[in-house]
């Protein structure tokens, strides 16, 4: 289930609601086991819904882990012990995402690499697997190293696990930012309407931002690469860098608010990454509780930048080539974390001492430019496809600077995509509020639910499907 | 760490939730979302589900039935929540207020629809492809080897082309009228009689009608003028008839107006009716399928799609059998826009055999060898004739 | 061995389990074409329908039926009646997904024949099933066409 559906919104939520709330027991400690459990029965519905088959997958995670962390609390005085569980387990969770993401990739890289002809058989990505395992990974890492206590308890275990807000597409959550209020957590009414407003902003950046400039990507997509005028590729990468942005930050908005009508505080996913000032300063914006996950468990146990020049350079390499291939199992995507890695490296390195000293204006428009080619090598799957789009968006291929398909293209989108730009950049979160607290909620509260009934007009009236006897 | 900062970066809400001050202006949000949520929910279970959908013109999914296999493979699910948007509370005012906000926003194209000035909508026209000249040499061929009929080619340009300057601004599309010479020039055979209406048309474009606003085809009077230079080329005088043009619906909404959702006035439909009294007709669908005197079909004006007034709608093969004196035959190969005309040629063809190749498995020498014909007249709009490929299965 | 240590074995055996029956154990049915084709249709109403043989198939779609193990097809005289159910039973998964290929170009193109033109024999079009399980196909055009499907899975993994 996505929460941009008309199943999820209005039956499956409302419903949640009511069983969520529904006071049974007057002991605090029963009423949150209670809810945790309905959090949870619901939450595997919700997946299934989606993945009825895998389904399985998630539950023979929970269940394996749930065990390997209790047995490493018991081995606490045994290291080697304790080292022989955690290993497996390790083996376990990357084993699980390796074989349903990568499979396919493996067999035919090593076939294309080899040119043999192993066979290649499909197997659908379980949906979150990359989010769930993440999550995963990092309690059991933190309960290795003693971080975090063991839950001993498979409920909320399992809850943490399943969630469904942050299941399908994060943020992720680690165990050690919500350990406590999977225990007790409070929700006000101020905390229940601050998460309407976040998952309302959340569903109409998805809905009706990203739909609509993603709609214009396609268009020019489907277009011949080599022809297009500068001005329609620029313009084309454009609205992709806005689908991406409003898509990928909708969603976790949505998980955020939701996770907040539940109780729960979740951390900021996306803080602005197109007012970045550097390519740095674009990965402390963009999907930061990736970020921080690598950083945490995969950067720093390599040794971080503390093992010489050298080494930090193959940890940042190693870092970013993993990154890259997180988001999707192909060689685009290797590519694109492979550039990012080389350019932080140039960033820290080469240019470390220049940077302060260019006007913030330039190195925000080269680091706007960086981020954009980023973006073409991740939304065409193979690499002379993007050096094609690249080129046509400098004019390497003597096409035209403007033609009528831009003029056009820009008649009808430019108004949504200069809005959508303010949006992004964060010029209308910058603007000044109104002084009255009370004029100012009640303000928001009209704008929000326009916005929220918007987007059901939007959704709804996605799926007109006129049908015509228009065979001439 | 407090979270609560961290979201302050993005966003103000989160400073809403941390004051206490604004609780009853909260528990009005609150109480807006979920009864927007709760009431879109519950209509779902209240009253009968819709069938039929007279907007969009479509049977409306009806509600899924429950089976192992259809959960495990997920189409359960997703039929579920076709069900529900399709039953969705307000469906049909929730897409026009989509497509008014659509049209303030300056948006120019809706599902696949120009929307231009003055209430003219356009389709987006079918692209060029050079593979259509092998079709000209074929009717070439088979003009070269049946001397004894006249073979004609007539090809009627598409409404986006006749009235560009009323396209939305900047927007530019293929050429037709090229690509009508293009075609021309593939036409080796001179016993093809080749007619571009492309001249006819651009000369009366402003007086006349030639379109429809809210549909693709071509209107009555456009046809009129088609026949008129089919009759010139065929040597044939009109003198003896008189024609009388007859609105008979004044409010039809056509399938560009379905397509795009977008409703603008209605357009006028007329029936051109050849006056002579001693002139009567038997229409034949399908090889005796359904016989009628009438080349009109007055129940489907009370339909959506009102052009399918002219002939009934499209069948793959009508023959139509005159009281005319003319001794001539006519064999029409066509697509839907010869279907008003086709009650102006009665009366000069004792016998009319009309052929859509997108909806018979017939062939063009089985119909030959059947009959003889002293005409043989090719009649398509540019976007049926590059967009379909059942006519090189006909020739073939 | 601790009680969680039994816990893990278990998921670990599972897992192996699960990525097996998902991926490698789907032994083809033993059942021809034929017997396949009748559990289908006694699912579903087959009036106005009636068996083809190997000609008329191949005139459909273009193959060569004598490569095919087994084959069975039923559809209608009409024209514009586009039901039709098509079993073929082969043990080549290649040549399967082949065939799977071409009954599937077919398919799309007799629907944007269809579209906008005969909403009754679109919708069927649309709501169409083309499947491949236990080496055998199936493609199924009619109004019962997920119950033929439920059938179809039904006798072949039996």
């Amino acid at each position: 289930m996505v929460f941009s559906s008309a199943t999820f919104l209005f039956l499956f939520f409302p419903l949640f609601l009511i069983l969520y709330n529904l006071k049974l027991f007057k002991d605090k400690n029963k009423e949150t086991l209670k809810k945790n459990t309905v959090l949870l029965i619901m939450s595997l519905i919700f997946y299934a819904w989606g993945e009825p088959v895998y389904i399985i997958l998630m539950l023979l995670s929970i269940f394996y882990n749930y065990n390997a962390v209790i047995d490493i609390d018991r081995y606490i005085s045994s290291p080697k012990k304790k080292k022989l569980v955690f290993v497996c387990a390790l083996i376990f969770n990357i084993f699980m995402l390796g074989f349903f993401k990568y499979y396919g990739f493996v067999v035919e890289s090593i076939n294309g690499l080899f040119s043999l002809s192993l066979p290649v058989k499909n197997i659908p990505l379980p949906v979150g697997i990359s989010f769930y395992t993440f999550q995963v990974l990092s309690y059991v890492i933190d309960v290795y190293r003693g971080d975090v206590k063991a839950q001993r308890n498979i409920i909320p275990f399992a809850t943490y696990i399943s969630m469904f807000p942050q299941l399908i597409a994060g943020p992720i959550v680690q165990y050690s930012d919500v350990e406590k209020q999977l225990s007790d957590r409070q929700v006000t009414a101020e905390k229940f309407a601050a998460g309407i407003m976040f998952f309302i902003k959340g569903l109409g950046k998805k809905v009706i931002f990203a739909n609509t400039v993603g709609a214009v990507y396609t268009e020019i997509l489907g277009m011949e690469t080599a022809t297009l005028s500068v001005v329609t590729s620029w313009l084309g990468i454009i609205c992709y860098t806005l689908q991406i942005y409003f898509d990928f930050s909708g969603y976790s908005d949505m998980a955020i608010g939701l996770g907040k009508m539940l109780g729960f505080d979740f951390l900021q996913n996306f803080n602005f990454p197109y007012k970045a000032v550097s390519i740095t300063d674009f990965w402390r914006r963009w999907h930061i509780s990736l970020s921080s996950w690598f950083r945490d468990y995969v950067y720093i146990p390599l040794g971080g930048n503390r093992k010489g020049t050298a080494r930090t350079i193959l940890n940042i390499f190693v870092v970013w080539s993993l990154t890259g291939l997180w988001h999707g199992a192909a060689w685009n995507f290797i590519a694109w974390g492979v550039f990012y890695g080389v350019l932080l490296i140039a960033e820290k390195y080469v240019f470390a001492s220049v940077i302060e000293k260019i006007p913030k204006f330039i190195r925000y428009t080269v680091t706007m430019v960086i981020v954009m080619i980023g973006w073409v090598f991740f939304s065409n799957e193979s690499l002379s496809a993007a050096f094609d789009y690249i080129g046509s968006m400098f004019g390497l291929w003597d096409n035209c600077f403007i033609d009528s398909t831009a003029e056009y293209l820009l008649s009808g989108n430019l108004f949504s995509v200069i809005i959508m730009i303010l949006c992004a950049t964060g010029v209308f979160a910058a603007l000044p509020r109104i002084k009255n607290f009370r004029v100012n909620i009640a303000f928001m509260s009209i704008g929000y639910i326009g916005i929220f009934i918007l987007c059901i007009i939007y959704l709804i009236s996605e799926t007109y499907n006129p049908f015509l006897y228009f065979r001439f | 760490m407090d979270n609560s900062e961290l979201f302050d970066k993005e966003n103000t809400t989160a400073n809403a939730g941390k004051s206490s001050k604004g609780k009853v202006l909260f528990s009005l949000l609150i109480g807006a979302f979920c009864f927007i949520i709760f009431a879109g929910g519950i209509t779902l279970f209240t009253g009968e589900d819709r069938e039929f959908s007279e907007s969009e013109n479509r049977v409306l999914a009806p509600a899924p039935d429950f089976s192992f296999y259809a959960v495990k493979d997920g189409s359960f699910m997703k039929a579920f929540e076709t069900y529900f948007t399709d039953q969705f509370i307000f469906r049909d005012e929730i897409i026009r207020l989509k497509t008014f906000a659509d049209r303030l926003t300056g948006k120019t194209e809706v599902g696949g629809v120009y929307i231009g000035e003055e209430g003219y909508l356009f389709s987006v026209p079918a692209p060029f492809d050079e593979k259509k000249q092998e079709i000209m040499k074929k009717i070439s061929a088979f003009a070269e080897s049946n001397k004894d009929s006249k073979v004609t080619f007539m090809l009627s340009p598409n409404s986006s082309h006749i009235y560009k300057d009323k396209l939305p601004a900047h927007l530019t599309l293929e050429d037709q009228k090229a690509q009508t010479e293009k075609l021309q020039k593939y036409t080796e055979s001179k016993k093809v009689n080749f007619i571009n209406l492309y001249d006819a048309f651009s000369a009366q474009k402003d007086e006349i009608q030639l379109f429809y606003k809210t549909d693709h085809h071509w209107t009555t009077d456009a046809a009129y003028i088609a026949f008129s230079e089919l009759m010139k080329s065929w040597k044939k005088s009109t003198a003896g008839v008189k024609f009388n043009f007859l609105p008979v619906a004044d409010d039809f909404q056509g399938t560009l107006s379905s397509k795009s959702g977008v409703n603008s006035s209605g357009d006028i439909i007329e029936i051109c009716v050849p006056q002579n009294s001693a002139l009567t007709y038997v229409v034949d669908y399908e090889d005796g399928e359904k016989k009628t005197a009438s080349l009109f079909d007055g129940s489907k004006l009370q339909q959506k799609n009102k052009y399918e007034v002219f002939a009934g709608g499209n069948y793959g093969k009508i023959t139509i059998r005159t009281t005319s004196s003319e001794k001539d035959t006519l064999l029409m190969v066509k697509d839907s826009y010869a279907n008003c005309m086709l009650p102006m040629l009665t009366p000069f063809f004792a016998k009319i055999v009309v052929i859509d190749p997108r909806y018979t498995k017939e062939k063009l020498s089985a119909v030959i060898e059947e009959n003889d014909f002293s005409h043989i007249l090719f009649l398509y709009n540019m976007d049926t004739f590059l967009g379909d490929t059942s006519l090189e299965g006909f020739i073939a | 061995m601790s009680k969680a240590g039994y816990g893990q074995l278990i998921c670990v055996l599972l897992l192996i389990a699960f990525i097996g029956f998902s991926f490698f154990v789907e032994e083809d049915t033993v059942k021809a074409a034929d017997e396949i084709g009748a559990a289908v249709t006694e699912n579903i109403s087959t009036q106005g329908l009636k068996n083809f043989d190997g000609e008329r198939l191949s005139s459909q779609f273009g193959f060569d039926v004598d490569e095919f193990d087994s084959f069975f097809y039923c559809g209608s005289e009409d024209i514009m009646d586009v039901r039709e159910i098509l079993i073929i039973r082969d043990s080549e998964k290649a040549a399967l997904e082949k065939a799977a290929k071409t009954i599937e170009k077919k398919s799309e193109e007799k629907y944007s024949t269809y579209k906008d033109y005969d909403p009754v024999a679109s919708s069927l079009l649309e709501k169409s099933v083309l499947e491949i399980s236990r080496g055998a196909i199936i493609y199924i055009v009619h109004d019962d066409a997920a119950a033929g499907l439920e059938a179809f899975f039904k006798c072949v993994e039996e």
